[in-house]
């Protein structure tokens, strides 16, 4: 797991709730990839002791300074804020995970179910999802591309990888894409200029399954798909453990519909309605 | 707004938090089906069950199966993981039928998900 905060946002609580998480329904120990700054925050603000519970091992990375990414972070659809997006580190996984097999996840994909254990064992060197559904919609898990002519977007937010060639090969080009992201954005013809390891990581995956839009090298997790709350979403309540509550915003703004979620993995991007009840995670995951 | 329209809308999110519950819980049930054996990854499906049951009153004890992903996976133990993916099918199957019909019998939007007056 990775976290460096920025000036509004405290991944660091993020993550430290969702190892909780993890420790609970996946039974596995957590690494998390952080910068010296965000660490100090996190010990001042939630304790030492706790912080050394949530985590076995804490990985320091020197944080870049010059790296600029502006991201336009939504609080629902009625507020929005332009902040630094700190992600160009992704690469590293790879090498820094001190485990054989891992399972590298963004902080703010909550872990409601085991379902992820079906990764353990697995004969596939590197899987990742391109197929997601929505907290509030009922269409069944579908395909996003990255451009309306563009190649499959896979989500970099659940990658499984082992130590082997192939996977060092996946997370090298991802790196190669980074440095050279100007390129690909006219390459690939995606609009959004902030860098994402979404792109990135599709782009790969697209180069090496022999620049085709198949699954023959690397496949998908062994999950139904990825669940999303947008950004434009909000959480209403933790109803308690592995079930929540959330406003799913309809296809007219700022209306909602109610979505309940048990036993359900979720991605929520409004990572103020995370930080909201991060607490309450905390608190009922800690026992 | 008239009483009328104001019925047909609330009735509207009504059906429309159901039928997202539904999605969702089928959604679920669906991954919960999806199971993880010698590295490969299957779907239980009653075709994967019968197949696995065909094999072993064939007298195999083990067998190379294609998995989800058409990679062929070695099963040691064909009686073992039908068992295994027999006691799965059932589980899921079982709270699927037991939640969505709990969910069905719901007619308001709050019951549904479990909401309660404080």
């Amino acid at each position: 797991m990775y976290a460096h905060n920025n000036p509004e946002i405290d991944y660091f609580k993020i993550a430290c709730a969702n190892a909780l998480m993890v420790k609970k329904n996946l039974q596995v120990p957590v690494t998390l990839v952080t910068d010296e700054g965000t660490l100090e925050w996190g010990k001042k603000a939630l304790g030492e002791e706790f912080v050394n519970q949530c985590f076995e091992k804490i990985v320091l990375t020197k944080r870049i300074w010059s790296f600029e990414n502006k991201r336009t972070y939504s609080d629902t659809s009625a507020s929005q804020k332009t902040l630094q997006f700190y992600n160009c580190n992704h690469w590293e996984a790879f090498e820094l995970s001190p485990y054989d097999e891992t399972l590298f996840i963004d902080a703010d994909y909550l872990i409601m179910s085991s379902a992820l254990n079906n990764c353990w064992g697995s004969e596939n060197n590197i899987m990742i999802n391109h197929k997601i559904f929505t907290t509030g919609s009922d269409k069944e898990p579908y395909s996003k591309y990255i451009d309306d002519f563009g190649i499959r977007l896979y989500w970099a937010t659940v990658i499984y990888f082992k130590k082997t060639e192939l996977a060092r090969f996946v997370f090298d080009t991802v790196k190669h894409i980074q440095e050279n992201y100007g390129y690909y954005k006219q390459l690939y013809y995606f609009s959004n200029g902030m860098f994402r390891n979404d792109n990135a990581f599709s782009i790969a995956v697209h180069m090496l399954n022999g620049f085709t839009d198949s699954n023959t090298i690397i496949k998908e997790l062994p999950i139904t798909g990825l669940l999303m709350s947008w950004d434009t979403d909000d959480v209403y309540k933790v109803n308690g453990i592995n079930d929540i509550t959330v406003y799913a915003e309809k296809p007219i703004k700022s209306t909602y519909l109610l979505a309940r979620l048990k036993n359900q993995d979720m991605h929520v991007m409004n990572k103020w309605a995370i930080n909201r009840v991060s607490d309450r995670l905390i608190e009922l995951y800690n026992e | 707004m008239e009483e009328r329209l104001q019925q047909a809308l609330e009735f509207a999110n009504f059906r429309q938090t159901l039928n997202n519950q539904l999605q969702k819980l089928k959604i679920r049930s669906e991954g919960m089906l999806l199971f993880a054996e010698a590295g490969g990854k299957f779907t239980i499906s009653r075709e994967l069950i019968c197949f696995l049951d065909y094999l072993i009153r064939e007298g195999h004890i083990d067998a190379t199966l294609l998995d989800d992903n058409n990679s062929p996976i070695f099963i040691v133990d064909t009686s073992d993981f039908l068992k295994k993916i027999t006691t799965r099918y059932f589980e899921v199957t079982n709270d699927y039928l037991q939640e969505s019909r709990e969910i069905k019998k719901q007619r308001h939007t709050k019951t549904i998900l479990g909401i309660k007056e404080e």
